[in-house]
């Protein structure tokens, strides 16, 4: 119950039974595999879209009905479940490209420690990582590399280009640095600065994970500017 | 004789079973996006080449468009590890060009913070040598002690890491108040955690086996493929810029240059442990002399006009304007200029045509040179070595390519 | 330029004058030109007699240059000079403590120079820059091939006659025509 308690300080959850409301109905929850599979078939029929947005304080009894014959609570909850894990325990591609790269290391060490976010496995493979930071200037050379690794990365993935380089070529208007890693790979959040203060990546991995929080996680991660929509899904559930 | 063959692609034996391998440029252990082009016989490396360039900047190229003012902040980003250094080596250059003096207070606070930057710079080397080799403790500590480095740089010029600090003329700013007090107070700590890491390393029998007698460097073959620096001392040889052409005012200061004897993982570990040590020295002395007085030079053709006269003089205004968007014009001609950074001789050769920018300007980076001798020092070690050994080399990235 | 400095000048470069007159003794016709500034001396000389001239510096008792610090190029096409490039050596002596700069002009039409690589193996990766970036051939190199850009990429990026590329830089007042560029309308 431990872990239903924090989701439920995270999330809008539907209320349990007994607080008023239908809620689970005491349904054990599913395999892991099961939630995906059954979250995909939903995701696939494009029906799960019209619940992404839950509003600040939303109650599950509010919503609109389950889609696909399965109780809409259930659906609800695992999605979310879904979200909530994947934003709470990113794990970064461990990879750096420059000075932005020390930063990164500082963020992860002693004083800053990205642990608290659940962000400091520093994966070797891209296999094994769900989060590139792209922590430094991307030079013509490095380009193909970069946008390889993006490949080998499985869905769900998220990028942040880390610093002013990453994000748009920063001091170096130049023949050797890509104007901006969004020219090869999609950019979910932009952390400015030369370098970002530790505490600026925090803040850049936080938003992340608001945007996590308030994706249709079941769907097909589709790369989208940060812009609106996290804005309000995500702040809407986690608030 | 031509040992070229011999130094570069020393085993030449002709294996049956060799094996390509390709390292990097993404490897959690690579410094940076280094890539090696590893030829292996069983787990045995071969050959090993260094590709690098997938941090080429075009800093060379962007130098010649900005003028020398804005160029300091280009040449923080170089070696990022040590940033100070870059821009004292740049300054100097830029002054021995301008013929120009730096105030009394401005060359003592010069000298504390680049060797206050010679230890940040170790540790890091530190941390990341030790993390390769599996002891991620000491990476916290490491880390722990550069951010109170890092609280100094910040405390000076409010950027942790890219200061610009140090500028052609002098100091960006004045030295903030506090400034002798949080240094004292690093200065009083750091050597007795400096010997709590040796505790915790040097007597440490897997730190031993994996570091002693791993990849010799000797000292010819040093020389020979232009190895500088504290690799280059850890080999045997005396030559420190510091001690032996002295820049900045170092003659003054009382130091020793330690020198090491194998030339191992093992030495250039105790090299860089042995150089923090005497950078403390260096700094406390600094941090006795540091004299009252103006932080920029009082030429006006360099530096700016002091914000009071601003409001009251037209002239000064204008001259400001003038400096602030053309910059200042630094006769033709050519000069060369050496210091010693954390890695080894950083040198900047300016050619000027007597406009406001560097006709060309060139960085003779340590860690583009000290590259080579990875093929050298790898060849007959295994692949678990070879990691031990980029990090004891202490490339940085954004200097080799630039 | 106050006394203090001017000392620290000569101890950073002592004036090796001897160095220069055992080079014209030895050289005599090959060295076209020797500069003294700054306390920093520089030799030019003709480019087919850079492998002897550092062999010379290198291996002579007294002249002991064993390090070679730099080689480096510099492309004169906007002084409007011949020959256009002049690549430039600088060379160090442990032991004696002296400095040395070393120029040798190299024409456009034929970029060539004997490599030092069969005296420094370390001038492998700084001449390949140079090959790299300017497009100065170094006859005799074990591997002369780009290192910093791409294999493929065309051109050399540091002659003066290659631009710096990069974007242009949107402001209030370019905005629109910088977004149609970058949409390809032109
Ligand atoms: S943004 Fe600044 S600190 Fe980061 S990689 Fe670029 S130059 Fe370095």
């Amino acid at each position: 119950m431990g872990v239903e308690n924090n989701l439920r300080a995270h999330l809008p959850l539907p209320p349990r039974v007994g607080e008023g409301g239908k809620g689970v109905e005491g349904n054990p929850p599913p395999a892991a595999g099961d939630q995906a599979q059954e979250g995909r078939q939903h995701a696939q029929g494009g029906q799960i879209e019209a619940e992404r947005k839950p509003a600040a304080g939303d109650q599950a009894q509010e919503r609109r009905p389950g889609v696909g014959g399965s109780p809409n609570g259930l659906t609800m909850l695992l999605t979310k479940l879904a979200d909530w894990s994947r934003g709470s325990s990113l794990w970064p591609l461990g990879f750096g490209l420059a000075c932005c790269a020390i930063e990164m290391m500082a963020t992860g060490a002693s004083r800053y420690d990205l642990g608290r976010f659940g962000a400091e496995l520093f994966r070797p493979s891209p296999r094994q990582a769900d989060l590139m930071i792209v922590a430094g200037r991307v030079s013509q050379k490095m380009a193909p590399v970069v946008k390889h690794l993006y490949d080998q990365m499985s869905s769900p993935k998220w990028v942040i280009a880390m610093g002013d380089c990453a994000s748009c070529g920063g001091v170096f208007n130049n023949y050797a640095i890509v104007q901006g890693v969004d020219k090869i790979v999609p950019v979910d959040v932009y952390v400015p600065g030369c370098p970002p203060r530790p505490e600026a990546l925090l803040d850049g991995i936080i938003k992340l994970q608001k945007k996590i929080y308030g994706e249709t996680s079941l769907a097909p991660h589709s790369p989208a500017p940060l812009a609106r929509e996290a804005r309000e899904g995500g702040e809407g559930a986690t608030s | 004789m031509d040992r070229t063959h011999e130094l570069l692609d020393p085993i030449q034996q002709t294996g049956e079973e060799r094996m390509v391998l390709n390292l990097g440029p993404q490897h959690p252990a690579t410094h940076g996006v280094l890539r090696l082009v590893l030829e292996l016989e069983g787990e045995t490396v071969v050959n090993c080449k260094p590709v690098i360039g997938y941090l080429h900047t075009g800093f060379e190229k962007s130098f010649e468009v900005r003028n020398y003012l804005q160029n300091v902040t280009l040449t923080d980003r170089m070696d990022y590890l040590a940033p100070l250094s870059n821009n004292f080596g740049y300054s100097l250059t830029v002054e021995k060009a301008l013929q120009i003096e730096v105030p009394p207070r401005a060359a003592v606070a010069r000298i504390a913070l680049v060797e206050l930057t010679r230890i940040g710079s170790h540790l890091t080397y530190l941390a990341s040598q030790a993390m390769d080799t599996g002891a991620i403790s000491i990476f916290l500590y490491c880390f722990r002690e550069r951010e109170k480095l890092l609280d100094i740089f910040e405390l000076c010029s409010g950027q942790r890491m890219m200061t610009s600090y140090i500028r052609p003329g002098g100091l960006a700013l004045d030295l903030p108040p506090g400034f002798e007090k949080s240094v004292d107070s690093f200065l009083n700590e750091f050597p007795a955690r400096l010997a709590e890491y040796e505790a915790l390393l040097t007597e440490n029998g897997i730190w031993q086996e994996r570091t002693v007698g791993v990849g010799i460097l000797p000292a010819e073959d040093a020389i020979a493929l232009g190895v500088t620096g504290p690799n280059l001392r850890a080999s045997g040889i005396d030559w420190d810029i510091r001690k032996a052409t002295p820049y900045g005012g170092y003659e003054e200061y009382e130091f020793a240059v330690p020198v090491g004897t194998r030339g191992d993982v093992f030495s250039r570990y105790q090299q860089r442990l042995t150089e923090m040590r005497e950078s403390v020295k260096i700094v406390r002395q600094a941090l006795n002399r540091l004299p009252a007085g103006p932080h920029m030079t009082r030429d006006r053709k360099v530096a700016y006009p002091p914000r009071s006269e601003l409001a009251t003089s037209m002239e000064a205004l204008i001259h400001h304007f003038k400096l602030a968007t053309e910059g200042y014009r630094v006769p033709a001609g050519e000069v060369y200029q050496a210091i010693e950074s954390p890695r080894g001789e950083l040198g900047f050769y300016l050619v000027s045509d007597g406009s406001s920018r560097p006709y060309r300007l060139r960085v003779r980076a340590p860690s583009f040179v000290n590259i080579q001798a990875l093929a050298r020092v790898a060849a007959g070690h295994l692949v678990a070595d070879l990691i031990a050994l980029i990090g004891s080399l202490d490339p940085v990235m954004g200097e080799v390519d630039r | 330029m106050s006394e203090q400095q001017a000392a620290v000048a000569e101890a950073t470069n002592p004036i090796p004058t001897p160095v220069v007159a055992k080079v014209r003794e030895q050289f005599g016709e090959q060295v076209l030109e020797v500069r003294e500034r700054l306390g920093e001396t520089t030799i030019v000389v003709r480019s087919e007699a850079i492998v002897a001239l550092a062999r010379f510096l290198r291996d002579h008792p007294d002249l002991a240059f064993n390090h070679l610090s730099d080689v480096t190029a510099v492309d004169y096409l906007n002084l409007n000079r011949e020959p256009r490039f002049d690549v430039v050596y600088h060379f160090y002596s442990i032991p004696k403590r002296h400095r040395l700069r070393v120029r040798a002009p190299v024409p456009e039409d034929d970029p060539t120079i004997a490599t030092l690589t069969v005296l420094w193996p370390g001038a492998s990766f700084p001449e390949r820059e140079v090959y790299d970036l300017f497009g100065i051939q170094f006859a005799g190199h074990p591997d002369l091939t780009r290192i910093l850009m791409p294999d493929d990429w065309v051109g050399h990026p540091l002659r003066k006659d290659y631009p710096i590329y990069g974007e242009e830089i949107e402001f209030s007042h370019n905005r629109e025509t910088v977004e149609r560029k970058t949409l390809g309308y032109g």
